[in-house]
């Protein structure tokens, strides 16, 4: 199991794209290893922006979740929507940030 | 925030501790902007009960690491929503800042896309091969001018089941294939085993209310559908639309449907999932639809896609022509996953047996495969009745006779695809439309060659033992390691939630289900899966 929040499909997926978008010159293992430097930052940027904008009770609410019985997509999707959050939304603006950021780090 | 002490405690003038205030309500305003707090009660809220980083990482570590695989389901799909939105709606385009200010850079590339357009007509595909499935822009301000499902998207605030709704009402089409393209569990009775060119006469045929009440009917239909997102394999049946006469305007009197096969490896789909109540019991079905990307271009167009070796639903397509001159069927490049390697085995020990003059060598013993022998529709799909069986054989029937009998000129001949719509009958004209496919059921796909047939029971390739254990190891890779193949359920993901589900699309739309059902064994189905390939 890897040790991503994020499906590691998508994310490979998500970074390829912009990879193959920005034309970046690199071998084939140097990509690989940048391609996956840049898929644990993209999931961590989403982690921390989604769960950053839970206030601490509902940080706390959502561990106690995590130690929960119930281990649903509903009750994480139900949990979320009455915390107020759009993660669709949030995990779109940080791609975009996401995407930004890589740019500059490519064209220096 | 109760201010009143600091002010109290110092010797600023009024002025000056209004201005000191205001700098204060700024730095405070751009630290909450920087964690997507604008609003004021978002604000006061945020400064007295935020968690610290390191409060919030530890929370983030406790869910990756831990058993529970809810969060990640639900993350991950709200992630590849998001991604999907992104890219149908241009906003992962990537180009430089300094090309999106200026203005000699975006008519380059405005150029560039008008040119490509011009070959493309040229060549006799119109709006370009991977945009396949759009609608017409009800504008039409430029005959080049489009809509697509970029702007679908927006316009449906990135919900793929409005956006079908959208396009299908858009566009008669659209709407012909996405019905042709349904299972035939969940149709309205009188549109079963219809092709898109039959849905389609169907459809403009119809009186204003007649068309009415089979949309509003179409739109419950996708509504009761669960959606998930996808990764698909191998060669899928696309239509898109192209000129009758290349010479002759564009506009929809002059185009018409054909169909072409395309090579979808690797590229995101969403599957619309319906649990049906049939005579055998409850059963899964389901549609693909998908969202393209024309390279060179930032138009995206949505289609439906049926498996090239699907017999049994392509032939939906029976009465459209080919695509010639065929385009390149490699997927648009951008919306690529990389073939995955292949597991580097340690070289196999060498089988020497040393000479021995005294014991001659037996040779040895011919490699003989067993004959194949064909299977039966009936014993594929057990949710077809009887009926609905005969009736597809005989379609089969009809389509080899088609096959034969068509000549290039019959392909091309004017007028074989009427997609005109009477602006009296309130439909909205339209050209483009989505390509169809079917699935009856949660069904996988190697290699295009993977079948899951409608009661569930899937047909697998014979693969050499090499080569299925390589087949084997993708479709673990790519389905959280169930053994569940190539049409992927991108999170670990999107399975298991079906039945819970079903009923609750739009909230859910990328909620995942486990439509697989428990398949016949290996050899079973490798046999099976033989004898498609004898059909093909």
């Amino acid at each position: 199991m890897n040790n991503y929040l994020i499906d590691e499909e998508i994310l490979e997926k998500i970074v390829e794209q912009i990879i193959a978008e920005s034309k970046i010159e690199k071998s084939a293992d140097e990509l690989a290893s940048f391609k996956k430097e840049k898929m644990e930052e993209l999931d961590d940027k989403i982690g921390m922006a989604v769960l950053g904008e839970l206030n601490q009770q509902q940080l706390k609410e959502f561990d106690e979740l995590l130690d929960g019985e119930d281990d649903s997509e509903e009750i994480f999707k139900e949990f979320f929507m009455t915390a107020g959050m759009d993660v669709e939304e949030k995990a779109k603006e940080v791609i975009m940030i996401f995407k930004e950021e890589f740019l500059k780090e490519v064209n220096g | 925030m109760d201010r009143s002490g600091e002010r109290g405690g110092n010797t600023l003038s009024y002025d000056e501790w209004n201005e000191y205030a205001k700098k204060l309500d700024e730095e405070w305003k751009s630290l909450d902007e920087g964690r997507g707090v604008t609003s004021e009660s978002g604000e006061v809220e945020r400064r007295e009960t935020e968690p610290t980083p390191a409060d919030i990482r530890r929370s983030l570590e406790k869910a990756r690491q831990g058993e529970k695989k809810g969060i990640k389901k639900y993350v991950a799909g709200a992630v590849l929503a998001a991604f999907l939105f992104a890219q149908s709606t241009g906003m992962l385009s990537f180009l430089s800042n300094d090309e999106k200010v200026d203005e000699n850079v975006l008519n380059n590339n405005q150029k560039r896309i008008e040119s490509r357009a011009e070959e493309q007509e040229r060549i006799g595909i119109y709006d370009g091969y991977g945009e396949k499935g759009m609608y017409l822009d009800e504008e039409k301000t430029h005959p080049n001018n489009f809509g697509h499902a970029g702007h679908a998207m927006e316009v449906c605030g990135g919900d793929i089941v409005e956006t079908v709704k959208y396009t299908a009402e858009n566009e008669v089409e659209a709407m012909a294939c996405y019905l042709a393209s349904m299972p035939n569990e969940v149709k309205p009775q009188d549109w079963k085993n219809l092709t898109i060119k039959e849905t389609e006469e169907k459809l403009e045929s119809m009186s204003v209310n007649d068309f009415e009440t089979i949309q509003t009917e179409f739109n419950n239909i996708l509504d009761e559908a669960v959606c998930s997102p996808v990764i698909l394999k191998g060669q899928f049946n696309n239509t898109f639309i192209k000129p009758k006469n290349p010479d002759g305007p564009i506009n929809h009197e002059n185009m018409r449907a054909v169909r072409v096969i395309t090579n979808e490896d690797g590229t995101l789909a969403t599957k619309f999932a319906w649990e049906v109540e049939t005579e055998d019991g409850r059963k899964n079905v389901c549609m693909f639809v998908k969202i393209s990307k024309a390279e060179g271009t930032e138009k995206h167009c949505l289609n439906a896609l049926v498996p090239a070796w699907d017999k049994e639903w392509s032939i939906i397509y029976r009465d459209l022509p080919d695509l010639e001159p065929r385009p390149d069927p490699t997927p648009e490049k951008p919306n690529i996953v990389p073939p995955v390697q292949p597991p580097v085995k340690p070289p196999e020990k060498p089988n020497i047996v040393p000479n021995n003059p005294e014991k001659p060598q037996v040779p040895e013993k011919p490699n003989i495969v067993p004959p194949v022998v064909p299977p039966t529709l009936e014993g594929k799909n057990d949710a077809l009745t009887n009926q609905d069986i005969k009736i597809n054989n005989q379609k089969l029937g009809q389509t080899s006779e088609l096959t034969e009998k068509k000549t290039e000129k019959d392909y091309y001949q004017p007028g074989i695809m009427n997609t005109e719509i009477k602006a009296d009958q309130g439909k909205k004209e339209g050209i483009g439309s989505g390509g169809a496919v079917n699935l009856e059921t949660g069904k996988t796909y190697i290699e295009g060659e993977e079948v899951e047939t409608n009661d569930g029971q899937e047909i697998k390739p014979t693969f050499s033992k090499e080569t299925n254990e390589e087949s084997k190891e993708t479709a673990d890779k790519v389905s959280g390691g169930d053994g569940q193949p190539s049409v992927i359920e991108t999170p670990e993901v999107v399975q298991g939630l079906a039945k819970d589900a079903v009923g609750s699309i739009t909230q859910e739309k990328f909620s995942g289900a486990d439509f697989n059902q428990p398949g016949t064994t290996d050899e079973e189905l490798g046999s099976i899966f033989s004898d498609i390939e004898g059909e093909k």
